[in-house]
C-alpha cells in the first residue's frame, strides 16, 4: 500500500499566508511526490507543527531538500526525522462493512488495535484507530477481510520525547501575537 | 483644540523608508496600480527614478546597481504585464544571488483574486525566484516590511526579494507613529570552521601534489578578494574562476590558470582533471563547470567552504564541508597552510597553456576567420590592450560573453558583469545602465551580441533620455553564435531558427542620438575603439565578426573534462 522507502520531515513554521504553498512549491519543483502532511498549531502562538512524509529519495537527495526547506524564510527548523528517536503516530478512519452477525467480531478487531467504534450503521461500522504508520498499515490489512469500504488517513505528526528545537531563536514574533497557552490575548 | 495627530500616506511611507535604506535610483515603469508611489516621488528628491522602456530591463538595471555596488538595486513597476514583465530579471538575480528589491504595484485589497483588471498573482509566480515575497496589506507594515525586504535580500547568500503594494494600501491615510520595525527572520550565522575541520583541511593541504583553488562569486560577494588573495599566494597553489568568479583577482595572476568548466581554459580544465585536492570557495559546482558529475574530478578531495549550506553537498561530496562565510574560513586556513612550490604541477599548466596557444585560432595569424571576417576574440584582446583591462565589461549571453571571460584580462576588482546562471538574453544593455549609474566616473562597456542586442534595444531610448554614457561594443555575425556552434557540433551543421536578419544598427543608434560607427576591418578596430573611449556620451561600435567562429575548448554538455575539445 505505502512504499517501502519513505522519509519523514519535521518543520516549524510561522504561520503566514503562503508558507504551504512555497514548501510544496519546492518540493515540486524537486519532483518529489508528498505522500501525506499535516499541519497544525502549537503551544507556541503563530507557530505551526508540519510533518512531511515523500514517497521516494535517497540520503544525498533528501538532505539537500532538507537544506533547502530551511532556507524558506518562515520556516526557521526543518529536519529529517525518519530515523530520530521521535513518537509518530497517525490516525485513521475506517468504514467497514459489517452485518450484525459481524459486528462482534469488528468490534473485538478495533479493541485488539486499541481503537474506538465511533458509527454503527446497520450493514457497516466506522471505527477510530491511532497508531503508528506501521501499525495503521497492519490494521487496514486485518480488516480487509470484512469488507473496507472508505479510509481516510491523516498521514504522520511526529513529536520528539524530550525537548524540542522549534528554531524559536530565528523567529522573532510580533510581540502582541505571543499569548502562554490557555490565556486569551 | 486638539493638536491634530501628523499622518501619512501609505505611498509616501514607502517613499520614506526607501530613503531610509539608503535608495537613490530606481529603475522603473509606471501604470494604473502603482500610480500612487510614483506620484509621492517628488516629496523624495532623494530617489531618482530613472523610466526604462521594458520593465524587464528595469530589474536588469537594478542587477547592474546592485552587482557594482554589493547592495541591493532597486526596481519597480506597475501590477499585471508590469510586474510580470519584471519576472525573467528577477530569476536571473536569484540565480545569479544578487540582491534586488522588486516593487510591484497590486490592485487594491478589496478585488485582488477577482481578476480585476491588470491583476495578476504575481507572488504565486515569483515564489520559486525570490527569497521571499511579501503582500502589503497593512499599511503600518509598510517600514517594516521594506526594511527586512533589504536585509533579507543582502544578508547570508543574497537574491531578489519582491514587495507587492496594492493600490488602497498606497493610498491609505494613517497617523504617522508607532511603526514596528523589528525584523522577523534574522538570519542565521553560519557556525565557521570547527577545530576538527581545520585539522583535516590541514592534512589535506599538507599531503596534496596538485590542488586547485577555485574562486568562485562568493569570493566578489563577501568582500573577501584580499585574504584569498593571501592565502593564494601564502601557499602557491594555482587557482581557477567560475565565470562569476573573473575579476575577483587579477587575470594576470602568476597563479591563475584562467576560467574553468564549459568553456574554460585548456589549463584550468586539464588540472581540475588531474588535482588531488580541490578547495572550492564561495561557488556551487554548477553543471557547466563540472561537466559528467559522476566523471568529476575523481581524483581529488574536495573543500568546499560556503555559506549556504543547500549548496554543499549538492552536486560535487565534499571530503571536508565547510557551512561558513568565507574571510573568516581563508583566513584560519591561511594560518596553517605550509607554502610548497608545486614545480611539476605547475609545469604541467604551462605545457598545457603552451598546447593550446599554440592552436588558438585568436593568437594565430592575422585575428581573422575561416570567412576572412574578424574574430571575436581577437576584437576582445584588442579592447583588453587598449583599456589596460581597467574598465567596467558588461557581456550579455553567447559567445561573446565566453569570449569576453576568456579574453578581456581584468585587473580591476569587479569590474565583470554577466547573466551566469539564468543565462538571459538581453542583460547587458540595461545592466550597464546601472552599473554606470553606480560607477559614474567609470569607463562602461557593452559586449553585446546582434541576437542578444535586440531582446532589449529599446533600452538606447533610456540611454538617449539620461545621457547614459556606456560604450557597446556589438559584435554583429548575423547569427545566434552560441547555438549556431552547437548545430554545427552536434546537429549536423543545420542551421535552424538562428541566421539574423539584421536592421542597420547604426542608423538605428543614430536614430536615438547615438554616435557609432560599423567596422569591417582588423586596421579600422583600434581607431574605432579609441574613438568611443574618447567620445563623450554613449557610442555603439559594430563589428562585423566571423559567422564560423567558434568558442573553444569546449566540454560538451554532459562530457567528462577528458573529452574537452580543443579544436573544431
Amino acid at each position: 500500500m505505502r512504499p517501502k522507502k519513505s522519509h519523514t520531515i519535521l518543520a516549524f513554521a510561522h504561520n503566514q499566508p503562503g508558507v504551504l504553498y512555497k514548501l510544496l512549491s519546492l518540493i515540486r519543483k524537486k519532483r518529489y511526490n508528498v505522500e501525506t502532511i499535516t499541519v497544525g498549531h502549537t503551544h507556541v502562538d503563530a507557530v505551526s507543527r508540519m510533518t512531511i512524509s515523500f514517497s521516494h529519495g535517497e540520503g544525498n537527495k533528501i538532505e539537500q531538500i532538507v537544506q533547502q526547506i530551511d532556507k524558506i524564510t518562515e520556516i526557521p527548523k526543518t529536519e529529517d526525522v525518519t530515523y530520530a528517536d521521535v513518537i509518530n503516530r497517525e490516525l485513521v478512519l475506517l468504514k467497514v462493512k459489517a452485518s450484525p452477525q459481524d459486528r462482534v467480531h469488528v468490534t473485538s478487531t478495533t479493541q485488539i488495535f486499541g481503537g474506538k467504534v465511533i458509527y454503527v450503521a446497520p450493514a457497516h461500522m466506522i471505527v477510530e484507530i491511532t497508531g503508528k504508520q506501521e501499525n495503521v498499515d497492519n490494521a487496514l490489512r486485518m480488516f480487509e477481510e470484512f469488507g473496507i469500504i472508505g479510509v481516510a488517513r491523516t498521514g504522520a505528526t511526529v513529536m520528539y520525547r524530550e525537548e524540542e528545537d522549534m528554531g524559536l531563536d530565528r523567529l522573532v514574533l510580533p510581540v502582541n501575537r505571543v499569548a502562554p497557552l490557555g490565556k486569551k490575548r | 483644540m486638539a493638536r491634530r495627530k501628523k499622518t501619512i500616506r501609505g505611498a509616501e511611507l514607502m517613499c520614506r523608508s526607501l530613503v531610509e535604506e539608503g535608495v537613490t535610483y530606481l529603475f522603473g515603469y509606471t501604470g494604473g496600480a502603482i500610480m500612487p508611489v510614483y506620484d509621492a516621488f517628488p516629496q523624495f528628491p532623494q530617489l531618482k527614478h530613472v523610466m526604462v522602456r521594458h520593465e524587464q530591463a528595469a530589474a536588469f538595471a537594478a542587477q547592474g546597481m546592485a552587482r557594482a555596488t554589493g547592495k541591493p538595486g532597486v526596481c519597480i513597476a506597475t501590477s499585471g504585464p508590469g510586474a510580470t514583465n519584471l519576472m525573467t530579471g528577477i530569476a536571473d538575480a536569484h540565480m545569479d544571488s544578487v540582491p534586488i528589491v522588486a516593487l510591484t504595484g497590486q490592485v487594491a485589497t478589496s478585488v485582488i483574486g477577482t481578476d480585476a483588471f491588470q491583476e495578476s498573482d504575481i507572488i504565486g509566480m515569483l515564489v520559486p525566484v525570490t527569497k521571499q515575497s511579501y503582500i502589503l496589506d497593512d499599511p503600518y507594515e509598510i517600514p517594516r516590511v521594506v526594511k527586512e525586504a533589504f536585509y533579507l535580500a543582502n544578508t547570508g547568500r543574497k537574491g531578489p526579494v519582491n514587495i507587492d503594494f496594492p493600490k488602497d494600501v498606497a493610498n491609505a491615510v494613517i497617523p504617522d507613529d508607532g511603526f514596528d520595525t523589528t525584523i522577523r527572520y534574522p538570519v542565521p550565522e553560519p557556525p565557521g570552521i570547527r577545530k576538527n575541520q581545520l585539522d583535516r583541511v590541514q592534512k589535506l593541504m599538507a599531503v596534496a601534489k596538485r590542488p586547485i583553488v577555485f574562486v568562485g562569486h562568493g569570493v566578489i560577494q563577501s568582500r573577501a578578494q584580499g585574504e584569498v588573495r593571501r592565502f593564494l599566494e601564502r601557499s602557491r597553489m594555482p587557482f581557477s574562476c567560475t565565470l562569476h568568479g573573473i575579476s575577483a583577482l587579477s587575470t594576470d595572476h602568476p597563479q591563475y590558470l584562467g576560467m574553468m568548466g564549459m568553456h574554460g581554459t585548456v589549463e584550468a580544465n586539464r588540472a581540475i582533471e588531474h588535482a588531488d585536492l580541490i578547495i572550492a570557495l564561495g561557488m556551487r559546482f554548477d553543471d557547466r563547470v563540472t561537466g559528467k558529475l559522476d566523471e568529476y574530478a575523481q581524483h581529488a578531495d574536495v573543500i568546499h567552504v560556503e555559506q549556504d549550506p543547500s549548496e554543499i553537498n549538492k552536486n560535487v561530496r565534499a571530503t571536508v564541508a565547510i557551512y561558513s562565510d568565507l574571510k573568516p574560513a581563508v583566513v584560519e586556513m591561511t594560518k596553517i597552510v605550509e607554502p610548497k612550490p608545486y614545480r611539476d604541477w605547475y609545469a604541467f599548466a604551462v605545457k598545457n597553456r603552451k598546447e593550446w596557444e599554440k592552436i588558438d585560432p585568436v593568437s594565430r595569424g592575422n585575428g581573422k576567420g575561416n570567412m576572412k571576417l574578424l574574430l571575436m576574440g581577437s576584437v576582445l584582446r584588442k579592447l583588453s590592450e587598449l583599456t589596460g583591462g581597467k574598465d567596467n565589461v558588461v557581456a550579455d549571453v553567447g559567445q561573446h560573453q565566453m569570449f569576453t571571460a576568456r579574453y578581456y584580462r581584468f585587473e580591476r576588482f569587479n569590474t565583470w558583469f554577466n547573466s551566469g546562471g539564468l543565462g538571459s538574453m538581453g542583460f547587458s544593455v540595461p545592466a550597464a545602465m546601472g552599473v554606470k549609474f553606480a560607477r559614474p566616473g567609470e569607463r562602461v562597456w557593452v559586449v553585446v551580441g546582434d541576437g542578444s542586442f535586440q531582446m532589449n534595444i529599446q533600452e538606447l531610448g533610456t540611454i538617449m533620455e539620461q545621457h547614459i554614457d556606456i560604450k557597446i561594443l556589438l559584435l554583429n555575425n548575423n547569427f545566434l553564435g552560441m547555438v549556431r556552434q552547437w548545430q554545427d557540433l552536434f546537429h549536423g551543421s543545420r542551421f535552424v531558427g538562428t541566421p539574423v536578419k539584421n536592421p542597420d544598427f547604426i542608423k538605428l543608434a543614430a536614430a536615438y542620438g547615438i554616435a557609432g560607427e560599423r567596422v569591417n576591418d582588423g586596421k579600422a578596430l583600434e581607431p574605432a575603439l579609441r574613438r568611443a573611449m574618447r567620445h563623450k556620451g554613449a557610442y555603439l561600435i559594430e563589428v562585423v565578426t566571423d559567422m564560423d567562429e567558434m568558442i573553444l575548448p569546449m566540454i560538451p554538455a554532459g562530457s567528462r573534462f577528458s573529452d574537452m575539445r580543443v579544436t573544431r
